[in-house]
This record gives C-alpha cells, structure tokens and sequence, in this order.
C-alpha cells in the first residue's frame, strides 16, 4: 500500500460503524481469553465485547467452563460483576479461587427457566454486569435475539453455556463455539464467528486452567 | 421573606380518591346534602347542593364520604411533613392550607414561579389538587391562593396595589359583616382599605383591621413551623377494594411518592420499609421491602414495590394500604454518584435486590470460603458480601456435587492422590454435623468421552470409589 493511503487507512481502522467485511471486528479489542490459539483465531483477538456467545460442549466435563473462566475471573479482578444465572451444580469456590477469580464480584442466581432471561437482562440492562452466564434448558431464537440486544445496549457479555446436540437453533449471537473432546486435548469449532473466519482451534491438554500439571 | 401558601379545598375528597386511576365520581356529605363534589362527579352531570337521594338517583354508584375533621388534620400534617423538602419553614394551617417560607429556598428551586409550578405537579402526583398564591406576607399568599390570583408579589410596598382589586369575599370574613359591607356598596378590598381604620373597626370590628394591616405587613404575623418527625407513617384508605395486586400498584406508588418527599426533607435513605395491606378481615398482610443500600431514589422503590407486588398473592381483597418507614439511614455517596455519566445509569444494588423481590430473599447469593479441608465443608453461600481468606489448596473441579456418588464407570485416572483427612474432631454444639470424619484420597479421573472428574477412595473402606465434582 503506497504511503499516502496509510493515514486514511489508519483513520478507518478506528471507525467501529464501517463495515469492512472480515476485517470488521479488528479495530474492536475483545476481552482476552487467556488461551494463545483461541485468541488467535478470534477476531479482536479475544471474547466480543457487547455480545452474545454460546459456547456449546458435546458433553459436560470437557473443560466448558474452564474455557471461560479466565476471561470472567479477569473481568472480576478488574473490579466488573459478573454473575451466574441457574447454574447446573454447585460451583466449587475453591476452583474459582485457583483461577484468581474475586468472589465478592460474582453474584450467584437461582432462577427457574423464565425467570432466568429476565434477570439475565435485567442485569446486564440495569445491573451494568460486565459478563451475565447462563445455562439455559430450551432455546430459542426470539429469546437470544433478546439477550444479544441486551449486550450490545449495555456493552457486556452474554454467555449460553449448553449441550452440543440440542442446538438446532439459528443463533443471533456473535459467536458460537462448538467444543467436543479430542484424546485429552479439547477441540475448539467455530461455528459462528462475526467478523471473523470459521475454523477449528485446537488447545493442548484440555482446558482445566486449574490444573497447572496438564499444561 | 417570601411566603407560598397551597390552598387544598378538596383535600378529603382528593384523599379518598387517590387510590384509584381514574378517580371515581365522589362526594362530601354534609346533613344529606351534597357540599362538595371532585371533577368525575362533576363530569356525570352531578352539582354541589344537591340532596342525597337526588344524587343518587343521578348516579347510584357514587361513592360518598363525611366530614372529617381529625382526619383533614392528619393529612394536612403528611403534607406539611412532605412540604418540608421545599422549605425549612412549613405551616399547616387547618382546615385546608399550607404556609411554606420560600425566600429562603430560591437558591435551591429557583424563581418563585418555578417551585410553584413544581409543587402543584408533585402535590398533583401524590393525588392531590392545591391553588397557590405567593406574596411576602402569609396572610397575603393565603389571599392570592383563595383568589386564584396567579401574580407574584415579591415587595410588602407592591402589595397593596395588588390586593387593592380582589374582591371582599375572598378576605377571612363573616357572612353578617360581609354582607353589611355589601350593604355600604364595597365591592373590592381596595374600597375598604380607603376607609379610616376607626369607621371599619365601627363597622366589622377590630378583627378585620388587624387582617388587614397583617395583609400589608403592617402588622407583625410570626408563625411557627413544623418539625420534622423521625419516622414516616401514610395510610391510603381506597375507593374500593381491591382483589388485584395489579390494582395495588397506582395507590402504591402515591404512597411511594410521599414517602420520597419525606425522605428528601430529611435529606436520608431507607433500606428498608414495610407495607402492610388491610382486608376487612385481620389479620394484614405485611411485605418487607428491603434495599442493598439505603435510598430515596423513587424509581428504585417504585420497580422493587411492583416486583414484590407483583409476587404476592392476595389472601383477601385490599381496602386500605399502610407504608411505614422508621429506619432512615445515610444514602452512601461514592465515586460513582459523582462520574454519573455512562456507567451511571447501572445500578447493581437495585438490580439485584428486584430480582430478590421477584425470586425470593435467598435467589440472590454470592459464595464464600471456609476454613476446611473437606471439601463439602469448604465454602458457603453468603446473603450478603462478606468474604475471608481461603486455605490452600490442590486443584479442584469447577462444579461440586451436591454430595459425592458412587462411581460406576471406569475412568483412567490422569493424576492424584491428594489426601484429604479430616473433620474427626467432635462437631461444635449447635452445628448440624453435615459431614463427619473424611478420610478420602482423591484423584482426577477422565472417561472415555473425555469428560474429566474429580474422584475419591474412602481409607475407610479401600476399593469404595465416589465421584465429587466435575472439571467443566
């Protein structure tokens, strides 16, 4: 590219409501994932900020939320609530803790299915959550397109954790993960990515960022 | 000094009609006879003076109420209390009118004109209609507001060139004088101030003299104001009952209303209130509402009140509500009232303690360490924010079962053990022994799908093998 048109592409660069196909995102920063070669893939290198993800396992176990947690426990450090919405089972505080995570920023919900959505957005909306996780039992699209709407109004981070299998739904969110267990390592699919490309990821080891002796 | 004087003439009538949106048609009842009417009655063709059965036979659904003049004190009084926030000195002067000192508040509200216009909609808010008259002497406010003379007189020497054209009726005078002076073909109050002061005493006695020059300020007219209670304490007896508790929200956020007036007077926040909601029949019901941080903010109260609301189901139908607040405490007043820009607008304290309003006290919970090495000991969910230390630990699985199950697959066991023994002191008095001794080895285990877990061998009983959490 000739030197006089660098400025004006640097000036562009910057401008997040000019829509450049693949290279969209890449002026937008997104919150880092704490992996290398999932931040690569991602554009913004890192989790979309003000959007929805859903980050979908082909079965409990394989390091779904491990996936997650360094990106929420870095957002707690920083001083932002984050909550869980419904979780599936007791979260261990002691994992937390190991991942650095600040438990006085997390808040904890118990919901039904209903009422789950609702304080979902009530609290990314009203609450200013910088990342809101859900485990949702049924999809569906008008509900996700909600909570995308959320995100992008309130500038945090909507997260779907759920089962591989029951997605079927076409998905409004930013990004969709699709992660199965690969031998010991975890496989990482992006099935849906704005902005960016879809391709597979591969993390080494798994993922339980916890267990210092598996990297 | 500058004086607003809010004249309330339908200050019972609007009371028993605040509860309900609209107002129904209603009337004061004086000796069967209609003397006062609100505008809905007014609307379906019914008049002042009129008999209660002709009334009635207009319109047999109208709603009456009598004379009362305990509870028009009471109300003047709330309103005083309310009125506070505008002004350090109130004065409740019944039967219908309230005196507020507003020289003193011009810093705070602006011209005059402003805080008069802003406290007929607020007092309008609150289910109640008021005329307002502003003048430097009280007597002379009192005058401006009976009159509906919407001019503002600032300087005592002004006034009496405004006054001067009122008519005698509006001035404090009895029916016989009145009459008499109508007799002598005085008309204004400009005609009897012309008079030498010894022919009207002559006339209507001294009284009136004394009004007069009090008027003008030629007298002095100290008052003394109200002041402030401790606790706030409102009724709202409605039209009708009510067996919604949909319907309970318009009369609720009146209520709500005065008590934020009342809260701003003292310049203090509430984290918590009560409701209490009479049926016919007691016993009440009572719905705690509670805060995360003491507030004034009535939009907060509002949506927690309609989500509590909301969540309650009526034992019976609602004929009067009742808000008390007797715990006032300081707003906090952090960095973040101050930079009230983007992140302004967010408020996780009152996020969080709506959807405790709508999912219970106990749906909203954070968590917390403890010191112990069993695992199931190990934490606790904490209503409130308070955290300590943890021990250090091996890893741990991010979710834990709810308690430990017996393993029935086989597993490849990827690293371990980590021995755990513990617990095998006695149980403190008066803690349920949730877990007894733990002698346990544990290990993390993967199957063959890939799934990793966190497992166990009892020492107790070699060969036992049980699943306790899940690396997700």
């Amino acid at each position: 590219m000739s030197a006089a048109l660098d400025p004006l592409d640097q000036l562009l660069r910057g401008e997040a409501r000019l829509w450049r196909g693949r290279e969209q995102a890449r002026g937008v920063v997104g919150l880092p994932t704490g992996f290398t070669a999932l931040d690569a893939a991602l554009p913004g290198g890192g989790w979309p900020r003000g959007a929805l993800s859903e980050v979908l396992a082909e079965r409990p176990g394989i390091g779904e939320l491990s996936l997650l947690l360094p990106a929420l426990a870095q957002l707690t450090r920083e001083g932002h609530a984050v909550a869980l919405i419904s979780p599936p089972r007791r979260p261990c505080v002691a994992a937390l803790l190991a991942a650095d995570l600040r438990l006085p920023q997390l808040y904890l919900i118990d919901a039904s299915a209903e009422d789950a959505w609702w304080a979902a957005e009530l609290l990314l909306r009203e609450g200013g959550c910088a990342a809101v996780l859900l485990w949702p039992q049924r999809v569906d699209e008008r509900r996700l397109r909600r909570l995308q709407l959320a995100a992008e109004d309130a500038d945090g981070w909507a997260i779907i954790s759920g089962d591989l299998r029951a997605a079927r739904h076409s998905s409004p969110a930013a990004l969709r993960l699709a992660l199965s267990a690969a031998d010991g390592d975890l496989a990482i699919e992006l099935r849906k990515c704005r902005g960016g490309q879809r391709q597979p990821v591969l993390l080494r080891g798994g993922l339980p960022a916890n267990l210092p002796h598996l990297h | 000094m500058l004086w607003l004087a809010l004249y309330l003439p339908q200050l019972l009538l609007d009371d028993a009609a605040r509860g309900l949106d609209p107002p129904p048609p209603l009337a004061l009842l004086v000796e069967r006879r209609l003397v006062a009417i609100n505008p809905a009655a007014r609307e379906i063709g019914l008049r002042a003076g009129l008999t209660q059965a002709e009334a009635l036979s207009i319109y047999p659904g109208l709603l009456r109420i009598a004379r009362d003049a305990s509870r028009e004190a009471e109300l003047l009084q709330q309103l005083a209390e309310w009125a506070l926030q505008y002004s350090s000195v109130v004065c409740p002067e019944p039967p219908a009118q309230l005196l507020l000192e507003i020289g003193g508040s011009r810093r705070l509200f602006g011209e005059p004109d402003l805080l008069r216009q802003r406290v007929l909609i607020e007092l309008s808010e609150l289910g109640y209609s008021a005329r307002a008259g502003i003048a430097p002497t009280p007597t002379a406010a009192a005058l401006f507001a009976r009159a509906r003379s919407e001019q503002i007189v600032e300087q005592t020497a002004e006034l009496r060139a405004a006054i001067a054209p009122l008519p005698l009726s509006r001035l404090l005078i009895d029916n016989p004088s009145l009459a008499r002076l109508h007799g002598a073909g005085l008309r204004r109050i400009g005609q009897l101030l012309d008079l030498p002061p010894a022919a009207l005493a002559r006339r209507c006695g001294p009284a009136l003299g004394s009004q007069l020059l009090r008027l003008l300020g030629q007298l002095p007219d100290p008052r003394q104001g109200i002041r402030l209670p401790a606790r706030f304490e409102q009724r709202l007896e409605l039209p009708v009952t009510v067996g919604e508790s949909s319907a309970l929200q318009f009369p609720l956020r009146r209520l709500l209303r005065g008590l934020c007036g009342f809260l701003a007077a003292r310049d203090a926040g509430i984290s918590q209130c009560a409701l209490r909601l009479r049926h016919h029949e007691p016993p009440d019901t009572e719905i705690t509402l509670r805060l995360r941080d003491a507030s004034a903010d009535f939009t907060r109260l509002e949506k927690l009140a309609s989500e509590r609301l909301a969540a309650t189901r009526l034992r019976a139908p609602v004929r009067e509500l009742c808000l008390i607040a007797d715990q006032l405490g300081d707003i906090p007043r952090d960095a973040a009232d101050l930079l009230d820009g983007e992140r302004g607008r967010s408020n996780l304290p009152a996020a969080l303690e709506r959807i405790a309003a709508r999912l219970g006290e106990t749906a909203v919970y954070q968590l917390a360490p403890l010191a112990d090495h069993r695992p199931e000991c190990a934490q606790r969910r904490l209503p409130q924010t308070r955290h300590s230390a943890a021990p250090p630990l091996g890893p741990r699985p991010l979710w834990l079962l709810d308690a430990p199950r017996p393993l029935a697959e086989r597993l490849t066991i990827e690293s371990g053990p980590e021995r755990i023994e513990s617990g095998w002191w006695p149980q403190p008095a008066g803690t349920k022994p949730v877990t007894a001794s733990v002698r346990r080895d544990y290990y993390i285990a993967r199957d063959r799908g890939g799934a990793r877990y966190w497992v166990f061998e009892t020492l107790d009983a070699p060969g036992c093998w049980f699943v306790h959490g899940i690396f997700a």
